[in-house]
């Protein structure tokens, strides 16, 4: 007889084979060394399961997880971690706030400087030189996602028919993918898209090429993923572009959604403009009939705007016209030219403190005022003498809880992730940075597909929605430890999260510590959400 | 309470009859037993106090939580009194009793996972084992060691740990077993087997 399997021996030595069986081994083992140690191990290992299964459990009861608490070496390295991460983000954070040296300011969490420019060289240069590549492995990633949302959804229908968990997820994650795209819109995958001057296109455009050239007319949407983006004909529906470079001496009947490092719009706008961009330019003859929402570095507006302009960004040079009032924020200069008129107020939220001066010939309708940002230095506490900080706190806070409680309902184990030990933390903290600044690059890279924009679409829902729920996901956790629930109920279990959720937003309050706080529960709440996630699929 | 015939345990040694309770003890149990059979109340609340940190160990095994640990073992003691009349004295109490703990908490379990089959063994199980998998532990490990491996069998899978706390701790056979999961004895032995390789593999893992 030649040896038997390994479960077989396991069944052997634990004395749950069949009587002929057990007799053929006997025979077996009396002549085979390796065999009878096997046999002897497997029941060593039995005992010593037994043995230490009868040890006493460690004295922490709130958790499984808990009553597994390491020696004590490791139980102090959660605390420890917590005070060093914290500790170093607080730093951070003050560094920040006492403004970095100069050279330094690339390093400046809230200056867009040279990441954009970054981020954009690195998707089209690997564009260039690697298309082909880029191309194949967008193309697999989208339909590799499509078709894993897809079966996924329907294997959890299937076997699952009654969680309430998988039929709402895969509503979610199934919806996007619903809509008909196939034959609504033309899709382009060119090195170059031209639309001739007498040319017209009656349905909406999809386009990824490295340069778009619209001298004709589109009666419908352009949705494009380019290098240079040039409309000089029309566009009788909306623009989303994201591109390097977008030129607009056309016009627009719709809104404009722009991406880019330079946006330039000498043409017609009909609806509003959002963009963010590094150069954003409104020349003279340029004209946005809503409201033109900017964040930009450095942004010109020459043209006519004809609602409400709000921008963000360093550099504001107002030169034309405001149909209502003009609200800037986190801007360092300012410059209110001869030619600007405008209508309404110009409300400025400054970086320094210091007087606007409206050169002489600039018309405003209503008031100029320019307030200081509480982000400032010596303004960094200012905002805790307003009782708007604690209401949008205790706002939040409502909110976070209902939405925490809701959420149970559907899916309770969205609340279960817990951390132990230090080692614990900080693998969470990494899983969720990864989740952090990996799902928005995975966003843009199916998006870039064309193809994938439901998927695009879902993935950014559900990315969003993480962050919300990162902050509850941490509360939970926090109102476990001190408060676990004492049964299954909503009640119970909304008891034990408030108080968690009320201890994370007190201590997110905390002027230095409480934003690093902010931080680090927010990487952990998404390290546990991708934890689960992971958990819930293997299962 | 037993189904099915009680497969023969010949095959050498009884490897799991770790007892935490010595004969003497043994005896005076007994004497309770037949008291308690007879309806008294109070020799019922002696064998309660006697197996009690057994009955409530082994639940928090399979439930992790102490508190509905602790639940389950009252709730374990009120079916045992409920059905004290169908106990077969001829066979040992503990593992009649535990019997009766265990399938209280893995009815808990299967409640908490909100998924009724938790045991049966899926498609997606085809997996290779690491060779750390395939040496059996030894049993001189030092007090550190154990403790880790406590922790590792915690953190393995309801589906792995639940077979391996009611072999190993609950000294049940695989024909209870089966039936407390709900599942065949060839799935036992399969649950049985790669819980063991999971926590060799885990164990390897966490070795410095």
């Amino acid at each position: 007889m030649s040896c038997p399997s390994e479960s077989t021996r396991l069944l052997y030595a634990e004395g749950e084979l069949e009587a002929e069986e057990r007799r053929e081994l006997d025979t077996h083992l009396v002549g085979c060394r390796s065999c009878r140690e096997r046999v002897v191990a497997l029941r060593d290992e039995a005992r010593l399961l037994g043995s230490v299964l009868r040890e006493e459990p460690a004295t922490s009861p709130s958790s499984a997880l808990a009553a597994a608490a390491p020696e004590p070496g490791v139980a102090y390295g959660l605390p420890l971690t917590i005070a060093a991460v914290s500790a170093a983000l607080a730093a951070a954070s003050a560094l920040v706030e006492a403004r970095l040296p100069g050279s330094w300011d690339l390093l400046h969490p809230r200056r867009l400087k040279g990441a954009t420019e970054m981020a954009f060289d690195m998707i089209f240069l690997l564009r260039e030189n690697a298309p082909g590549l880029i191309e194949l492995a967008l193309a697999v990633g989208s339909v590799a996602a499509v078709s894993a949302l897809l079966s996924f959804a329907v294997s959890s229908a299937g076997r699952r028919l009654l969680d309430r968990t998988a039929l709402l997820a895969a509503a979610v994650l199934v919806a996007p993918l619903a809509a008909p795209p196939a034959d609504a819109f033309e899709v382009h995958r060119d090195e170059e898209l031209r639309i001739d001057s007498d040319a017209r296109v009656d349905e909406s455009v999809v386009v990824s090429a490295d340069r778009v050239d619209i001298d004709g007319v589109i009666d419908g949407d352009l949705i494009a993923g380019a290098e240079r983006v040039t409309l000089r004909g029309k566009v009788t529906g909306s623009l989303y572009v994201f591109a390097r470079e977008l030129e607009i001496s056309g016009e627009v009947g719709g809104s404009v959604h722009v991406i880019a490092e330079r946006v330039r719009v000498e043409g017609s706008v009909g609806g509003s403009l959002f963009a963010a961009a590094e150069d954003f330019a409104l020349a003279g003859a340029g004209r946005a009939a809503g409201d033109v929402n900017l964040i930009a570095e450095s942004a010109v507006l020459g043209g006519e705007v004809g609602r409400d302009l709000h921008a963000v960004g360093d550099r504001l040079d107002l030169r034309g016209r405001v149909g209502r009032d003009v609200r800037g924020f986190r801007i360092r200069e300012l410059e209110l030219r001869d030619e600007a008129r405008i209508a309404g107020d110009v409300i400025v939220t400054l970086e320094d403190e210091r007087e606007v001066v409206p050169s002489p010939g600039a018309r405003i309708g209503g008031e100029l005022r320019a307030e200081y940002s509480p982000r400032a230095h010596r303004h960094y506490l200012s905002h805790y003498k307003s009782w708007r900080f604690y209401l949008g706190h205790a706002l939040y806070f409502v909110a976070a809880f209902v939405f925490g409680l809701v959420l149970y309902q559907f899916a309770p184990q969205v609340f279960s992730g817990s951390v132990v030990t230090g080692g614990d933390l900080a693998r969470t903290l990494m899983l969720g940075f990864v989740a952090l600044v990996v799902t928005p690059l995975a966003i843009v890279a199916v998006a870039l597909t064309v193809v994938g924009l439901p998927v695009a679409v879902s993935l950014l829902f559900v990315y969003l929605a993480s962050l919300y729920t990162a902050d509850l996901v941490v509360g939970a956790w926090i109102g476990r430890l001190w408060w676990p629930p004492e049964d299954d109920s909503t009640l119970a279990f909304g008891k034990s999260m408030g108080l968690g959720l009320g201890i994370l937003t007190l201590v997110a309050m905390v002027p230095f510590l409480g934003p690093a706080v902010g931080v680090v529960a927010m990487l952990a709440g998404l390290g546990l959400l991708a934890n689960q996630a992971r958990d819930y699929l293997v299962r | 309470m037993r189904c099915g015939p009680a497969p023969a345990a010949s095959g050498g040694a009884p490897v799991t009859d770790l007892r935490v309770i010595g004969s003497a003890e043994v005896d005076q149990a007994q004497a309770w037993l037949a008291r308690a059979r007879g309806g008294d109340d109070d020799a019922f609340g002696e064998l309660v106090r006697h197996f009690e940190a057994d009955v409530q160990r082994l639940c928090r095994r399979l439930l992790g939580s102490a508190a509905e640990a602790e639940d389950a073992a009252q709730d374990c003691f009120l079916r045992a009194h409920g059905a004290l009349g169908r106990y077969d004295p001829a066979r040992p109490f503990r593992p009649w009793l535990l019997a009766i703990a265990a399938r209280r908490s893995i009815d808990l379990l299967r409640r908490r996972q909100r998924e009724a089959r938790i045991f049966e063994l899926g498609e997606r199980e085809g997996e290779s084992p690491s060779p750390a998998a395939a040496t059996p532990l030894d049993h001189g490990l030092s007090a550190e060691r154990r403790a880790r491996l406590l922790r590792a069998v915690e953190a393995l899978p309801d589906r792995y740990r639940a077979p391996l706390v009611l072999r190993y701790y609950a000294d049940l056979d695989f024909a209870e077993i089966a039936e407390i999961l709900a599942v065949s004895r060839n799935q036992v032995a399969t649950l049985l087997f790669r819980g063991r390789q999971r926590l060799r593999e885990a164990f390897a893992e966490e070795r410095p």
